[in-house]
């Protein structure tokens, strides 16, 4: 039986463009830490092989922090570290990959064309190649035969799985499923989906480690895959520190500003984020016909309380529209006018077609526009 | 719901009325109380039961009104007919709450409606804003129409409905603000503005974009360059090291090529002594002047062996001479010397050609007679004659000639070069005659020779004897004699003068070498350099300054490469700095664009209701206008009409005339009939109209006639309730025969 631990898609050294100078400093570090951690856990649990399946690094400009700290957690490890380089860390562009500091139980492709190593103590022989440039047109197992190999036969690679027309090493699940691996380790999809099976192989994408971004929403982790022959378990252990979530409030009840920042204040108390969290909340519901959230303000309160914080208006003002209809006056006809966008399917018109009201009402009245 | 009227109200608290009850009457209403009475009070409390309390109340603040005297909670209740069933509203508002909800009762069938409308919008079909810009005219109104605003308030009422409503400013106002996002034509606004702060960042982006790159590549460069610069580093100090050691290298092989040198002047003087102590010249040392004098000896002797020699060989050396020239010579000399020789030969030479000449010629002569005889038989004989002589001329000369040629050719020679031939004997007749002088003196040199000779041989054979070379060839002996003494000096001499040079150098070395501690040098030599191979100090320095200048120029691109990695190395945080105000700028984008169209909406939205009110609803009202008009001045004004400035006028007699040019009173009753010309045109059936004060500031006349047409009005059905704190609108009814309730407060 081994015990492989299986991780990818940490993106290490990542722009975080979306943060001040000095939250991104604290993001990456963040995301070294999280890597010390899981090859701590690696070392911790006795696992018999690590597979890293690209994208170890987001960009080709490492910095030596983050390169002390990679090879530092490889190094404190006994059991051999295989690296597939992908899109965001082909080959060619991390000197890291090639400059000899990586401990010697690190092994990382360094080719396009389909390699193997063998590991004659574990009974395993791993399969992968390399990215070389941000793109990989070809499918890397086309043409490709599994050497015969008395053990187990892995494949660890970055690709767009059962996309043909990715610039991203497309790779079929007939063509893994041709090869013989008893389990595929993949990477590049960051979203975590359940394990395939494929033929006599099981495959998976280990998904983020940690949040990125909103489309990441979740605790991240990594896979421990236990192969014990033919049979092949899968567990998710999460490892994030950072969680990115998007969520709507419904501001109804609040007639003005003030009210609104003593329900955004509640809503936030009530849900017991955490530290390392990012917001994106969306204001929704009828609000009064003269009250127009302060975006600005709730941004900046939403700042305070969150390591990152976005804010949109989905609101719909409340408008008696019963009384218009029967209004014989301009303001009457001006709804007669928009009620079919008002009563539209489309959410976005009837927000649109809302606001023109509104914004034609308090233009009658003679008041401010908001 | 088509007709309406308000039977009753009954006021709990409001404002400052509790516990007041009214009840009104179908027609005209005067309800007349005093200043402060209430009267306005009953009006938005009649306000306050079909529409309850809102913010938007501003107009008449009657928020603030309804709540401000006693700070209690209102409360009342209003009973209506509608479509002639009775109905109830009841509404309550809690201390200083605004919202509040009606509760509508059917009296007849005894059970509530339930609904969630205002009772205003249910029974009335208005909203709020609409009830009072159509059946409610405060004191204000009327009085607000003259002057400069009649004409404005008249186009409005006429347009859209409302007074205070100016279509055109409505669309100006939204289209002010929808500018601040975006300019109709020609760019501009805060859309325009955002775009190109971000189309500026995505430019600094894609700049900084090529500097991140160009980081990157520098990273990797410089990882390569600080091992080159390492290598190169290594390579000099190697270099240096080697140079360094190139005179302690020197020094070494100095010192150990003293001890060579000591160790050959050693060998040398062993040699010498092995040479002196082998030297096989009976005991004795020869020196120079020793083999000089062997030299001398051997010359002497050599002298004298070849004087002798040259002696014998002068006596038996053959003749030089050509003896058969000497023969010939001798013959000559017997008779006349060489020179009358030659004379003689040369006469008879001479002689015979010019007998010889002679010949020919008379040959010749003999010929021209013989040819002359032919003409001149005559000359045939001076022919023979000639030709005889010619003849015997040449016989002759031929004789003399032959004779000549065979003494010559006695002699062994010719005419042709015989005096060279002659010469050449003559002078092999001189060798002769020297040689034999020669052979006599060397015959007696012969003896001399011999003795000298002897005489040499013996001083050699003594030196020799000194020597202990004895028996043998002399010359022989002497010769290896004079060679091996040559040698032995020669030997001895080179390894004295090789000694005495080498100690010379050897002590001059020893005391240069003197302050060098040899094994401290030898253990500064760097690994791998020996102290026997010499090092080309030049060669090494050159060397060196090769990798010194190689590490100079590895270090100065290093050191270039980190100052460029140091310029551009807040590339990447400024590259997401912009990356973050793109994103700004996007959101801001969206959401101005998202204000922009529903500003845009708005526009578009008002503009054609307002032109279909301007087409569709204004006419209409118009028209009923022009009927209460007509009918209130007795034909004298018939039409409202609308200009194309939207002003309002009205058809005098068939004259137009603008409102503006109209008589307060006339102005009053266009304002009235428009009013009710709205009324009309938005209810079926019929509606209470309510007027507080409204005719307050006019004067009686003006008054009346506003009066008749109320009444006009009330005729066609509708409820009219005229608040005044006069009794003048009472009066002027009694007066016009017009029917009323009066109310009094």
């Amino acid at each position: 039986m081994i015990k492989i631990f299986h991780t990818g898609d940490l993106h290490l050294d990542s722009a975080f463009h979306r943060f001040s100078y000095s939250e991104r400093k604290a993001a990456r570090e963040r995301q070294r830490a999280v890597f010390a951690k899981m090859m701590r856990y690696v070392a911790d649990n006795g696992f018999d092989m690590v597979l890293i399946c690209g994208d170890l690094f987001d960009t080709k400009n490492v910095t030596p922090e983050t390169e002390e700290c990679v090879i530092k957690a490889l190094s404190s490890l006994d059991c051999p570290v295989v690296i597939s380089p992908g899109n965001h860390d082909p080959y060619s562009g991390i000197s890291l990959y090639s400059d000899g500091r990586l401990p010697e139980n690190v092994c990382v492709f360094n080719s396009p064309e389909m390699q193997v190593v063998e590991f004659d103590e574990l009974g395993v022989q791993v399969c992968g190649y390399a990215f070389m440039s941000d793109s990989y047109r070809a499918c890397p197992l086309e043409g490709f035969e599994t050497p015969s190999f008395d053990g187990i036969s892995l494949l660890c690679a970055h690709t767009a799985l059962d996309a043909p027309m990715s610039l991203y090493a497309p790779i079929l699940g007939s063509d893994i499923e041709k090869c013989g691996f008893t389990y595929a380790a993949l990477g590049h999809i960051h979203k975590l989906s359940e394990p395939l099976t494929l033929g006599k192989c099981t495959v998976a994408y280990c998904g983020f480690p940690d949040s990125r971004g909103f489309d990441e929403e979740g605790v991240g982790g990594a896979l421990a895959v236990t192969i014990d022959g033919d049979k092949v378990s899968v567990e998710k252990i999460p490892f994030g520190e950072t969680r990115y979530i998007s969520d709507t409030l419904d501001i109804s009840p609040s007639a003005n500003n003030t009210a609104l920042v003593g329900q955004i204040e509640e809503y936030v108390a009530s849900r017991d984020f955490g530290e390392n969290t990012a917001l994106r909340l969306t204001l929704v519901g009828e609000t009064d016909f003269s009250f127009s959230p302060d975006m600005t303000m709730v941004r900046n309160l939403l700042s305070q309380k969150f390591m990152y914080a976005e804010a949109e208006d989905k609101t719909l003002p409340r408008i008696d529209t019963a009384a218009l209809e029967s209004d014989y006056t301009l303001r009457g006809e001006v709804y007669r006018i928009l009620r079919p966008r008002l009563e539209s399917s489309d959410i976005e018109q009837r927000r649109i077609a809302a606001g023109a009201l509104r914004t034609a009402l308090l233009a009658i009245d003679g008041r401010e526009i908001i | 719901m088509k007709d309406m009227k308000i039977l009753s109200i009954s006021i709990t608290e409001f404002g400052g009325l509790k516990d007041f009850n009214l009840s009104f009457s179908d027609g005209l209403n005067i309800i007349r109380g005093d200043n402060e009475a209430g009267k306005s009070t009953v009006l938005l409390f009649i306000m306050y039961m079909l529409y309850g309390l809102t913010r938007k109340s501003a107009k008449n603040n009657d928020k603030d009104k309804s709540l401000s005297w006693s700070g209690a909670r209102a409360e009342g209740s209003m009973e209506i007919e509608c479509d002639g069933r009775h109905y109830r509203i009841e509404r309550a508002n809690a201390r200083r709450t605004i919202s509040s909800e009606a509760t509508i009762t059917d009296i007849d069938a005894g059970k509530r409606i339930d609904t969630q409308d205002e009772p205003g919008v249910f029974f009335l079909g208005l909203s709020k804003e609409a009830f009072e810009s159509c059946v409610w005219c405060g004191q204000t109104r009327v009085t607000s129409i003259n002057g400069t605003g009649v004409s404005e308030a008249l186009s409005n009422l006429s347009l859209t409905a409302d007074e205070s409503v100016n279509g055109d400013a409505v669309i100006k106002a939204i289209e002010k603000v929808r500018k601040v996002y975006r300019h109709k034509t020609g760019g501009g606004g805060l859309i325009s503005e955002t775009e190109q702060a971000r189309a500026q960042a995505e430019l600094d982006a894609s700049g900084l974009q090529y500097s991140v790159e160009r980081l990157a590549e520098l990273k990797i460069k410089r990882n390569e360059l600080a091992a080159e610069t390492e290598r190169a580093e290594k390579e000099m100090n190697r270099a240096k090291e080697i140079r360094d050691a190139a005179s302690t290298v020197r020094v070494l092989m100095r010192i150990n090529d003293l001890k060579k040198l000591r160790a050959d002047i050693e060998k040398d003087r062993m040699a010498l002594d092995e040479l002196t102590k082998n030297a096989n010249f009976g005991g004795l040392d020869p020196t120079d002047s020793d083999l000089s004098e062997l030299r001398y000896l051997e010359k002497e002797l050599s002298r004298r062996t070849e004087e002798y020699d040259n002696c014998i060989k002068n006596g038996n050396r053959a003749s030089e001479a050509n003896a058969d020239a000497v023969a010939v010579a001798r013959k000559i000399s017997e008779r006349e010397s060489a020179d009358a020789f030659c004379q003689r030969i040369d006469g008879r030479l001479a002689s015979a050609a010019k007998k010889r000449i002679l010949g020919v010629s008379s040959a010749a002569v003999a010929l021209l007679c013989a040819v002359a005889g032919i003409f001149l038989p005559v000359l045939f004989a001076a022919t023979a004659v000639f030709g005889a002589l010619a003849a015997a001329m040449l016989v002759i000369q031929s004789k003399e000639i032959k004779q000549v040629e065979a003494e010559l050719n006695s002699l062994g020679t010719s005419k042709d070069g015989y005096k060279d031939f002659i010469r050449y004997c003559f002078e092999q007749l001189g060798i002769y005659d020297s040689e034999k002088e020669l052979l006599k003196e060397s015959e007696r040199n012969e003896v001399t020779a011999l003795s000298n000779m002897t005489l040499a041989k013996d001083k050699i054979e003594e030196k020799l004897a000194q020597y202990g070379r004895s028996g043998g060839n002399i010359v022989t002996r002497l010769s290896e004699l004079i060679g091996e003494v040559e040698d032995y000096i020669n030997k001895k001499k080179a390894l004295t003068d090789k000694i005495r040079t080498d100690s010379g150098i050897a002590d001059l070395e020893e005391s240069r070498l003197a302050t060098y501690d040899e094994e401290k040098l030898r253990r500064s030599l760097p690994d791998g350099v020996s102290e026997s191979v010499y090092i080309d100090e030049n060669e090494a320095t050159r060397a060196f300054n090769e990798v010194f200048n190689a590490y100079n120029d590895a270090k100065d691109k290093l050191t270039q490469t980190d100052a460029e990695i140091k310029a551009l190395s807040d590339c990447e945080e400024k590259f997401a700095d912009i990356q973050r105000d793109i994103d700004s700028y996007n959101t801001q984008i969206d959401e101005y664009t998202e204000k922009y169209n529903v500003l845009d909406t708005a526009v578009s939205a008002v503009r054609e209701a307002y032109d279909n009110m301007k087409s569709n609803f204004a006419p209409k009202v118009r028209e009923s206008a022009g009927e209460y008009l007509e009918a209130i001045s007795d034909g004298k004004y018939s039409k409202v009409l609308l200009s194309e400035s939207m002003d309002v006028s009205v058809d005098a007699s068939g004259k137009e005339r603008e409102a503006a040019n109209l008589s307060g009173g006339t102005a009053d009753a266009v304002y009235i009939s428009l009013r009710f010309a709205l009324v009309k045109q938005i209810f079926e059936g019929t509606v209470p109209f309510f007027m507080d004060e409204s005719l307050s500031q006019l004067d009686d006349t003006r008054a009346g006639a506003v009066l008749q047409l109320i009444n006009t009005f009330v005729d066609e059905g509708n409820q009219c309730m005229l608040f005044s704190c006069h009794h003048r609108e009472a009066n002027i009814c009694d007066t016009l025969n017009i029917n009323y309730n009066k109310i009094e407060m």
